[in-house]
């Protein structure tokens, strides 16, 4: 007899399927742990130390946090961050701080390699974040074409609404951002268009050239407004607009100060178009200039320092001398208020002149009050100084202005450009090692370091809700970074040859470079 | 000659001989060349050709300048961006040395002093060889050649064991000294040798010679510190060779 394969069996019934037995998830062991918020801005505690299981999830812990502050009403989005108490050898050295993203348990204490226990009383940095919140760049949407030369600076205006290019066929170009389009060529240069700048009421475009020349244009118009302003020997390194809180209500106008590598910087008043008075004492090229919320002009020079101006009188304050080679780059942690003046993110338009300066100066108090203003200086000598306030006349027993704060090393290559977020609370730098450092703002402690781009960065740009960074390099690709991580989020290549600019507007990426086109 | 002109002054004709010489020169010039031979003659018309050649040039520069051409506004090719200008091709390495040289430069530039060179001066002009001891037969003294600086309260080593000699006809006490600034030269006591250039040695013995840093009194200057204090001494830098003039002259370092 044959062996006999038995009969086939039954589909089981869903009846039969729903007797078998549940399968017991094993429950696991949630640690409970204690967890102190402290606030970043001052370390102070925001309440008493909590008992928490550790996987409250970043909601749960962001709802704790505003209702420790009181802040039922209004409440602020808050990001959070562990730093771990002994630098092991096995976290990764590119960051000095644990993100808690997901829950403390996934985070932290999941994540193999990291002296994390149960045990420890956690210490939560809470870090308020912007209320609004700016839409990732995904692609390019545009390419313009137009100028016929690489494209060397570019700049968005204080609204959003348009953003000026300028380009080595001396030229400078205004293009629509909503739209897309071109709107107004500027000629007139004689020389490369090395540098352009918005006024923070977006009334006046200044240009700096190669040929030494300074122009003022009316963007609506696109016409030039008046005669170029001459007296600079050589070519125009930097521009910066006097702040709108600064300006006296008689004059129509913000001053505008020009650096040059003849290593003078003039103030001019832009309505009347004459100089007012001429910064001397630079041994050679000014690279950079600044005009600081509280009426003094910071100037970075290829003599190894940087001075430090009285707007009012012309007079010099102070000189810093503690970089070994050129001063490159400098920012501002009130930079990005100052340019942007009375706007924000609300988009509500000053009806007049006075509504407006009264606007900026309370959007400028906001920030100041948490933070004096601070200086970067970015070098090629590889480090970076953090310089302390410098106008307050009223200083701390600890710090002496001349002194710097902090002194950030780590760039294995020259320093190229420097920026403060929005909130001031992040300095981001780019340099010729193909890194892009980030710091903290008002220590200067290292955070991390951004890596992929494969040659030099030359810019880098905030978004206005300082959470995303895009960083553009010789390598022809722009990359936005994801600060949680500290990865690149997404890579934006399409540029045909180096990136020399980048900037960023509302939601919108504008990049040129030697290609000759802008994209958006 | 100046003094001669100086003192009686000039013919009364002067003028006019002056005048008519430079005239004849054209025509004079143009017969020599003519008529000159020999290597003389190489000579001249090798000179005469290079002076031809320069004045083409200069004519044809002042051409140039006074046609003013309409620059054709020659955008140059190559744009780049400022933090990029001053940059072609400068590599990191050549970058750091530049920086170091140039600093190196401005920390010189603090000891700088008016005479950064001397002549070497040989042991045999510095030193006379005096031969002792009862023959005549040994010679391991030295007499110093040069003027010399022995400080007050100066007792000679006993005279057998002594090896320098200083004699008391080239010992030297004062200095004239001019302020590079205000020109004008006070006679300041000397306080001591700071430096020979020559070598150490000669420091130490208090050799003068030029080039050599001395420290001078200059009290006498009544110069003032910023803080309020009188500057007592200065050092200077001396310029001449004193054994041949029998005085010192220096110039003060401000």
């Amino acid at each position: 007899m044959a062996t006999l394969l038995p009969p086939p069996k039954r589909q089981k019934s869903n009846y039969a399927k729903s007797l078998e037995k549940p399968v017991i998830v094993e429950a696991e062991n949630i640690p409970s742990i204690v967890v102190q918020f402290k606030s970043s801005e001052d370390g102070s505690n925001l309440g008493p130390a909590i008992n928490l299981p550790a996987d409250t999830g970043r909601d749960a812990l962001q709802m704790l946090v505003n209702k420790l502050r009181g802040e039922t009403e209004d409440p602020l989005p808050y990001a959070f961050h562990l730093v771990p108490k002994t630098p092991s050898t096995s976290t990764s050295p590119q960051s000095a701080r644990v993100q808690i993203n997901n829950s403390i348990q996934l985070d932290a204490l999941k994540v193999s390699g990291t002296t994390f226990s149960p045990e420890d009383v956690f210490e939560l940095w809470c870090e308020p974040q912007a209320v609004f919140r700016v839409r990732s760049v995904g692609r390019c949407s545009a390419t313009l074409s137009g100028h016929s030369s690489p494209i060397l600076c570019c700049a968005h205006s204080p609204t959003g609404k348009y953003a000026a290019t300028g380009s080595g066929d001396a030229t400078a170009r205004i293009w629509d951002m909503e739209t897309g389009t071109p709107k107004s060529t500027l000629s007139g240069h004689k020389g490369w268009v090395l540098c352009v700048e918005w006024d923070s009421r977006e009334n006046i475009l200044a240009t700096g050239g190669h040929d030494g020349q300074v122009r003022l244009w009316v963007p609506s118009t696109g016409q030039p407004h008046g005669q170029p302003l001459l007296g600079h020997t050589k070519w125009i390194t930097s521009l910066a607009f006097e702040p709108l809180h600064l300006v006296p209500s008689n004059s129509p106008s913000p001053r505008l100060a020009s650096a040059s590598k003849d290593g003078t910087v003039r103030i001019w008043n832009t309505s009347t178009r004459k100089l007012e008075f001429v910064l001397t004492g630079h041994a050679a090229s000014v690279n950079v200039v600044r005009w600081g919320g509280e009426g003094v002009i910071y100037t970075g020079s290829s003599d190894r320092t940087v001075k430090v101006w009285s707007a009012v009188d012309g007079k010099l304050i102070r000189t810093l001398n503690e970089h070994a080679h050129w001063v490159n780059t400098m920012a501002l942690s009130t930079d990005f208020v100052l340019r942007t003046g009375p706007f924000d993110h609300v988009g509500k338009v000053p009806k007049d002149d006075d509504e407006a300066k009264a606007l900026a100066l309370a959007r400028y108090k906001n920030v100041i009050s948490t933070h004096p203003e601070t200086l970067i200086t970015g070098s090629d000598d590889h480090t970076l100084y953090l310089w302390p306030d410098q106008a307050s006349s009223s200083f701390s027993s600890t710090a002496t202005p001349k002194k710097p704060m902090a002194r950030l090393t780590g760039h294995q290559k020259q320093v190229n450009h420097v920026a403060f977020s929005p909130d001031g609370r992040m300095i981001a730098s780019a340099g010729f090692d193909n890194a892009v450092k980030i710091w903290e703002g008002r220590t200067g402690k290292f955070i991390a370091s951004l890596r992929g781009h494969v040659a030099a960065v030359y810019r880098v740009a905030w978004s206005a809700d300082s959470r995303m960074l895009v960083s553009a390099s010789k390598d022809t690709t722009l990359k936005l970074w994801n600060l949680k991580t500290y990865k690149i989020r997404i890579d934006l290549p399409g540029h045909t040859d180096e990136v020399y600019c980048v900037d960023f507007v509302a939601d919108k990426v504008v990049s040129g470079g030697r290609d000759k086109t802008v994209k958006m | 000659m100046d003094e001669h002109r100086r003192r009686h002054g000039r013919r009364m004709d002067h003028e006019e001989r002056k005048r008519k010489r430079t005239a004849r020169e054209a025509h004079k010039a143009s017969s020599d060349a003519q008529k000159i031979f020999g290597h003389k003659a190489k000579l001249l018309h090798a000179k005469r050709h290079s002076e031809k050649v320069q004045m083409k040039k200069t004519l044809k520069a002042h051409d140039e300048r006074n046609v003013k051409q309409k620059d054709d506004g020659a955008v140059k090719e190559g744009a780049l961006p400022t933090y990029l200008l001053d940059r072609e091709g400068q590599k990191d390495a050549k970058a750091l040395s530049t920086a170091v040289k140039d600093r190196r430069k401005d920390r010189a530039a603090k000891y700088s002093v008016p005479l950064p060179k001397v002549r070497g001066i040989a042991e045999e002009e510095m030193f006379k060889v005096i031969k002792t001891g009862k023959h005549k037969g040994k010679s391991w003294k030295r007499m110093v050649n040069k003027a010399t600086f022995v400080g007050e309260g100066f007792t000679r080593k006993p005279v057998k064991l002594e090896r320098f000699i200083r004699p008391m006809g080239l010992r030297m006490t004062k200095a004239n000294v001019t302020h590079p600034e205000l020109k004008t030269t006070f006679q300041l006591p000397i306080l001591g040798v700071k430096k020979n250039p020559q070598s150490p040695l000669y420091t130490s013995l208090g050799v003068l010679t030029k080039g050599t840093i001395v420290e001078v009194n200059v009290s006498e200057l009544g110069m003032v510190t910023t803080g309020g204090k009188v500057v007592w001494s200065k050092y200077a830098q001396i310029t001449n060779n004193p054994e041949n003039d029998g005085c010192i002259n220096s110039v003060l370092l401000v």
